[in-house]
């Protein structure tokens, strides 16, 4: 089962995995091995819970003002500026095909890199950071169900509860104005 | 020949040789015979002219073994330096041309000659130090009055230069270019025996360059290359001055602290607001201070892109038997290096539009009554936050009525559009149009005035024309200082905050809402007898969609706009933009304030949006994006054509 694995420390630049510090996953059994894990990250969009990898989160801010910009793409919401860079921030809602919704003391801007393309994503809310094992994972299986699911690069199983992992690279294509070659530039 | 070609391989065998011609005079039989024999060979490596790396018995590699050679810094310097010297060689070659008697000219290119050189043998670029050589035993011998300048001798040294300019290039690319260095080894062996026959230059140089690479081509080609370096040399004084500021700044600081002290243990208000707002104008003079010198760093004379086109006019009016006089003036004139650089390809073309197009043959020169040398004018002068380079030519003008046939045929105008003589002018940058009836190898395709108006335009600079039939062509480039720091208009529309480059601002108005006409479906206001288009800046970029694309707001405390917008709602904010005689009003809710700011992109994901610059970062943290006045332009006048069916 090393699906989710491979793509994570394949597609992402797994740097600096290690900002958290984990004490054993949430059900408390904490004698395991913490190298063969995945962090990620839990966020909300509505209600619903989504997890994303912690080695591509930069940090998480809180709402702060964000520039629209005329005739940009659809699911960017504007710019904003991180002392002193400016960079586009995605509307997760709209991109997931979620009703609209509005800003409230739980939203959220997390800061996320991928292959130095630097992008904020709107979030209604941020729970908590889990570790998981590879064996929570499950490759996607969910393609073509519903405005969104594309964007979900696995499935991570909490106990009974199943959770879309996202995938950042994938956002960030299907955003960009014109295309990235990303494979390109891994190259280069 | 066996013999003959080894000594010739290695180069002070051969140096030998010609010390030893020098001393006998032209009875050293030897080494008249040498040359000679090699001929033969020269049309073999003509023959396998598509076959690179070719390991002829006269080619040595291009990169010998040398300690220095494996570090990356020091091949850094040589590639830095071994710029300069070229630049300097090609300049004063050009210049001992003209004054071939002048020997502090030809000692200052001996010199040059020298280092390189030196430092190209130090390095164990062979190929590089074996051209260098010869180069510099014809110049001594110039020097020592055994041999005079000529046209020819010239075309030869030149010839070698543009081959060095390869080689180097392959230093700087880390591998060898393949390019063969015998047969102009042979040649200027020729040179140095005072054999080289008239006429014989192109042939024999044009085994070591293949034909499609002109001269006049090769010319531009080096000028291209050298135009992306990533050091800048600065001024000590420059450097000197910033140190000091700094000093200053660390005073400034200190002062700060002094301050955040008396607050801390109480000190009255009123001492407290004296010693900040004093300290605060001090602070903000030194960093006034400090922006000005940063952007002076990056300065640079816009002579090192002018000077390069001596070559280019002097090889393209041989090749097309032109008399034509450069002049250059202005080139002392600075501008942000990234200019510099980025200029060089625009200005090529219109120089060589200049030669080709513009200045007439001799002979057609004399019979119009002017004289049979024709004059380009380059120069370049600041105004105010605006730099102006022209390109004048004495040569046969622009005829309006041509370009406006061609603009007809080409579908670019109708029949009966009334356009004024910069309308007409400014067709020629339409993409694929040219006038040129026959196309040369120079100029002519009809690619290039489009480009060369998009990389003006990419510099934010506007490019003008003005001709007169006859009496020669004025091209106007016109270029901001920098593209750093830009002086920007903050205005307001429907709640959200836009800057106007100042550069573009012409001036801005209060109008009454009555005061606004209609002409057709345009709206315009009279001003000074004259009629302004009107553009209102929420409808030109789409604003009202704002509400259904924007979810997340950030609530901000105060309701201040609310109130304002209530006051402003009986008048109307123009600010009037474009050129001075292509302008138009764009209508915004308030103007704000005036503030230098520095354009951001604002990333790959977000690429090109339409009518936007960049984005800047206001004193607040907030963004705002900056118009690109332009584009703007443009969409404007597509609505207004839209408008007008």
């Amino acid at each position: 089962m090393k699906g989710i694995l491979e793509f994570d420390t394949d597609q992402y630049d797994a740097d600096d995995s290690g900002i958290f510090a984990i004490r054993g996953s949430l059900d408390g059994e904490n004698q395991e091995e913490y190298t063969e894990k995945v962090q990620c990250i839990g966020l909300k969009i509505r209600e619903e819970l989504f997890y994303l990898p912690i080695s591509i989160v930069v940090e998480i801010v809180m709402l702060m003002p964000i520039t629209y910009v005329p005739q940009s793409g659809r699911s960017i919401e504007g710019v904003m500026n991180l002392r002193g860079t400016i960079l586009p921030v995605v509307n997760l809602r709209k991109l997931m095909g979620v009703e609209k919704g509005g800003a409230t003391p739980s939203t959220r801007i997390i800061i996320a890199k991928s292959h130095n393309y630097v992008v904020g994503f709107l979030v209604d809310a941020i729970t908590y950071v889990v570790s998981l094992h590879p064996s929570d994972f499950e490759q996607n299986s969910m393609t073509g169900r519903g405005q969104g699911s594309e964007f979900i690069g696995g499935i991570a199983k909490d106990g009974e509860q199943i959770i879309g992992v996202l995938d950042t690279l994938k956002i960030i294509q299907s955003v960009a104005a014109s295309d990235i070659d990303i494979a390109q530039e891994k190259q280069a | 020949m066996d013999s003959p070609g080894k000594q010739v391989s290695e180069g002070d065998d051969e140096h030998m040789m010609l010390l030893e011609q020098l001393a006998g005079g032209d009875s050293g039989n030897d080494a008249v015979e040498a040359p000679a024999s090699l001929t033969a060979p020269s049309t073999e490596a003509e023959m396998e002219d598509g076959v690179e790396e070719d390991e002829a018995v006269e080619e040595i590699e291009e990169f010998g073994q040398s300690e220095f050679g494996s570090d990356p810094e020091m091949i850094k310097d040589f590639l830095v330096n071994g710029d300069d010297l070229m630049e300097n060689l090609d300049e004063q070659i050009l210049k001992l041309e003209e004054s071939p008697n002048d020997i502090e000219i030809i000692n200052e290119i001996f010199r040059s000659a020298h280092t390189l050189k030196g430092a190209a043998g130090m390095f164990g670029y062979r190929a590089i130090e074996r051209i260098m050589h010869r180069m510099e035993n014809y110049f001594d011998q110039i020097a020592k009055g055994k041999q005079q300048v000529t046209g020819d001798a010239t075309d030869v040294i030149l010839q070698a230069m543009d081959i060095l300019r390869v080689l180097i290039d392959a230093v700087r690319q880390g591998k060898p270019s393949g390019e063969k260095t015998a047969p102009i080894v042979r040649v200027l062996n020729q040179l140095c025996a005072g054999k080289l026959k008239a006429g014989a230059v192109k042939k024999k140089v044009s085994g070591a360059k293949s034909e499609d690479k002109a001269p006049e081509k090769a010319g531009a080609e080096a000028v291209k290359k050298t135009a992306q370096s990533t050091t800048i040399r600065v001024d000590l004084q420059r450097l000197d001055a910033l140190v000091n500021l700094v000093g200053e700044l660390v005073i400034d600081r200190t002062r700060f602290s002094n301050i955040e002290e008396q607050l801390r243990t109480g000190s009255s208000v009123a001492l407290v607001a004296g010693n900040m707002s004093e300290t605060v104008q001090l602070f903000g003079r030194h960093m006034n201070e400090v922006q000005d010198i940063i952007m002076k760093v990056r300065m640079v004379p816009i002579g090192n892109a002018f000077n390069k086109f001596n070559r280019v006019v002097r090889d393209l009016s041989k090749s097309l038997e032109k008399e034509i006089d450069l002049i250059i003036e202005g080139e002392q004139t600075e501008l942000d290096k990234t200019i510099v650089e980025q200029i060089g390809d625009p200005l090529i073309h219109l120089v060589r539009n200049a030669v080709d197009h513009g200045i007439e043959m001799p002979e057609v020169r004399t019979s119009a009554g002017k004289s049979a040398r024709g004059t380009i004018v380059l120069s370049a002068r600041q105004e105010g936050n605006q730099i102006m380079i022209n390109i004048e030519d004495d040569g046969k003008g622009m005829d309006q009525e041509v370009i406006r046939q061609k603009g007809i045929e080409r579908g670019l105008i109708s029949e009966d559009d009334q356009l004024s003589e910069r309308d007409v002018f400014n067709l020629i940058f339409e993409p694929g149009f040219s006038t040129a009836a026959a196309v040369t190898n120079i100029s002519g395709r009809g690619v290039g005035m489009d480009v060369v108006k998009k990389e003006i335009s990419k510099l934010k600079g506007v490019i003008e024309i003005q001709s007169k039939l006859g009496a020669g062509s004025t091209i106007t480039i016109q270029l901001p200082l920098t593209l750093a720091i830009v002086q920007s208009l903050l205005v307001r529309a429907n709640e959200d905050i836009f800057a106007i480059p100042l550069s573009s601002v012409i001036e801005s108005l209060r109008i009454q809402p009555d005061e606004i006409q209609m002409v057709g479906d345009a709206e315009v206001i009279k001003r000074r007898d004259r009629v302004l288009p009107l553009l209102y800046l929420s409808d030109a970029l789409d604003l009202g969609k704002k509400n259904d694309h924007v979810w997340y707001r950030y609530e901000k405390e105060s309701k201040k706009s609310d109130r304002r917008k209530e006051m402003g709602s009986e008048r109307l904010f123009v600010v009037v933009v474009g050129t001075a005689d292509r302008s138009f009003g764009l209508v915004v809710d308030s103007l704000l304030n005036q503030q230098e700011m520095v354009i951001k992109s604002m990333g790959d994901i977000m690429g090109d949006i339409n009518c936007v610059a960049g984005g800047a970062i206001l004193g607040n943290g907030e963004v705002v994006l900056v118009l690109d006045i332009g584009e703007l332009e443009q969409q404007f006048r597509i609505r207004s054509r839209v408008a007008a069916v």
